[in-house]
């Protein structure tokens, strides 16, 4: 009984120093965040005083509407929404179509093409980017909606993802349709997509969050505040008010709400796309 | 004969038709643009006047070396940098010194990777609240990177700041952190450590589930410490993710710019310049294509290096099961 107590204690005391370090660390995750809302909500005045107040009071939530007025967010919440949305949807498409062909259709050249799409992955986006912008320019798309969609709307890395899924489906399933005379169109309809559900979700989660916060390509593209998306118009928006911090910050609370929300409420799809993209390798 | 070679051409035609979409955008948006960067790359080109074939001319603006006079300016920047190599000097000092702080960011992958194994195995055991620290940890990642950037400038902010004034408190000296020439690559080196390291977090969580409880088992009936079982187990089962974790890092790691932009713009005068930023300002402020697609393609052909490297002697370090 007397040797078995230290042991006991030692679980205890590591269960103890296990939560002292995870809330240590939660708490240096967590503040800058804390300190964001903050300053967001605290009188403009108050914001430059030696003595900061970690609570503000009264909260000045007036804050959020002048930043609100300051930029048209409103506008590039509706340019974040329909580009991330369209490059969303435009994927699963593409990349379930051609996943679906490269999972399941035997045609000449496939090995080939495969590879082609699998070297692709290697290539940093600077080096298609400038080209892309020439085309573009000819096209005198610049500083559209197309700019910002479309050469998003396929990717490499999600018709492997989805041919990676497709390749898991039983063969089963595919030669009882084929028996009942369904087209190949049909069995990606009906039975391959329903299927795939998870492996879709999964790649729109990842889409979704990338286009939400994509940067430089938008940077590059957009011109004028009527076509900017959100991480554009708060870098504008700090151009223009680079010392208002309780402006700013009000406004980085305005752009992060929307996908940290997203992803409290939906943390598996966010979790289960990082764990695939880890299966990758 | 006949019906199997309709059969066969339709196979293929189908076939194609699922393709088309996906072809024609990565045709358009991918293959050709990178066939095109190249050349691209070998034309001096301001997008307003013809292109003019220069051949390899960019190339050696860019990493060549030649002797200089001593009254150019490059040479006189150059001396302060390197010394002089036999009277040699960099055509483009710049591309060099960019290249050094893209390389200087990458310091902190293994601090990142430390960190997140760290805190993977702790969120890993089974005590009560491990969801809500999971869910806390991997916050920063889906955090806008703009909106971090400019949350994290004003923590950095050298009068007002929460950062000198927690330290002003401890009585420890402060710092103008995105101001000095030495700590602003520290200071944006935190912040990425700060938002990325719930990433890596989840891999290697995911990696530790994989490890069958029999192996730890086994050890503990041969009296293992918890170290010995650490090191002879856990590291190397979890090697694969740590080899993909290194991989990817650097890949990312040679894309810096977003966080650059917002807190620094690359300064103070150039301190803080990645590559992919130095792409920015020629191919879109001063709009020298073709210069722009040289650096472009010589960062994909650094990537490329690097990973291969790694390749060839990380993966036989690698255990698979």
């Amino acid at each position: 009984m007397n040797k078995r107590k230290p042991v006991r204690l030692g679980k205890a005391a590591q269960v103890a120093l296990s939560y002292v370090a995870l809330c240590a660390i939660a708490a240096v995750t967590l503040f800058p965040f804390f300190w964001m809302v903050s300053t967001s909500l605290k009188e403009p005045g108050n914001i430059l005083s030696l003595q900061p107040q970690l609570i503000p009071s009264p909260a000045r939530w007036a804050n959020y509407i002048d930043a609100w007025t300051a930029q048209p967010f409103g506008r590039y919440y509706i340019n974040s929404i329909v580009v991330a949305v369209s490059v969303t949807l435009g994927q699963l498409l593409t990349c379930s179509l051609a996943g679906y062909a490269f999972a399941r259709l035997r045609f000449v050249g496939r090995n080939v093409l495969f590879f082609c799409y699998l070297s692709t992955l290697m290539i940093p986006s600077q080096v298609t980017m400038i080209p892309v912008f020439i085309i573009l320019r000819y096209f005198g798309w610049l500083n559209t909606y197309q700019a910002l969609i479309l050469p998003s709307v396929c990717s490499a890395y999600g018709t492997f993802l989805l041919r990676q899924f497709f390749k898991t489906i039983p063969k089963d399933l595919e030669d009882a349709a084929t028996i009942d005379r369904c087209s190949q169109f049909g069995i990606y309809l009906h039975i391959m997509l329903p299927l795939a559900k998870p492996a879709l979700a999964t790649l729109a989660t990842f889409v979704l969050l990338q286009s939400w916060n994509d940067f430089f390509w938008p940077l590059i593209v957009c011109h004028t505040p009527e076509m900017m998306t959100l991480p554009i118009g708060l870098s504008n928006f700090q151009g223009m008010y680079s010392t208002s911090w309780e402006l700013l910050m009000a406004g980085a609370v305005i752009v992060m709400v929307p996908v940290v929300a997203l992803y409290i409420i939906n943390q598996r799809f966010f979790t289960r796309g990082i764990v695939l993209t880890g299966l990758k390798g | 004969m006949r019906a199997r070679t309709k059969a066969v051409l339709k196979r293929n035609l189908t076939a194609y038709a699922f393709l088309s979409p996906n072809i024609a955008f990565f045709l358009v948006f991918t293959l050709v643009p990178v066939f095109f960067a190249a050349l691209i790359s070998f034309y001096d080109w301001d997008l307003l006047r013809e292109p003019i074939w220069i051949s390899l001319q960019n190339y050696r603006d860019l990493l060549g070396w030649s002797v200089q006079n001593d009254n150019g300016g490059a040479a006189v920047r150059g001396a302060s940098l390197f010394g002089t190599l036999r009277g040699l000097e960099p055509n483009d000092i710049l591309f060099w010194r960019y290249l050094g702080n893209t390389i200087f960011f990458m310091i902190g992958i293994p601090f990142n990777i430390v960190l997140s194994l760290m805190v993977a195995m702790l969120v890993n055991q089974k005590l009560r609240g491990m969801i809500f620290f999971r869910t806390v940890f991997f916050l920063p990642v889906v955090a806008s990177l703009i909106a971090c950037s400019i949350l994290w400038r004003w923590i950095y902010n050298p009068e007002f700041g929460i950062l000198n004034y927690a330290l002003n408190a401890l009585r420890v000296p402060t710092f103008r952190w995105l101001s000095d020439p030495n700590l602003v690559k520290p200071a944006i080196i935190a912040m990425q450590i700060w938002k990325g390291f719930g990433y890596n977090m989840l891999l290697y969580l995911a990696g530790l589930q994989g490890i069958p409880e029999r192996y730890y088992d086994a050890a503990a009936v041969d009296g293992a410490r918890w170290f010995q079982r650490f090191w002879h187990i856990t590291l190397p089962m979890l090697s694969a993710t740590t080899f993909f974790i290194v991989i990817m890092s650097v890949i990312q790691g040679f894309q810096v710019f977003g966080a650059v932009y917002i807190m620094t713009k690359g300064g103070p005068s150039g301190a803080s310049t990645p590559l992919v930023y130095y792409i920015y300002s020629y191919g879109f402020q001063w709009f020298r294509m073709g210069y722009a697609s040289a650096i472009a393609w010589v960062l994909f052909i650094l990537t490329a290096t690097f990973t291969w490297i790694q390749w060839r002697y990380g993966e036989r370090k690698v255990y698979y099961e």
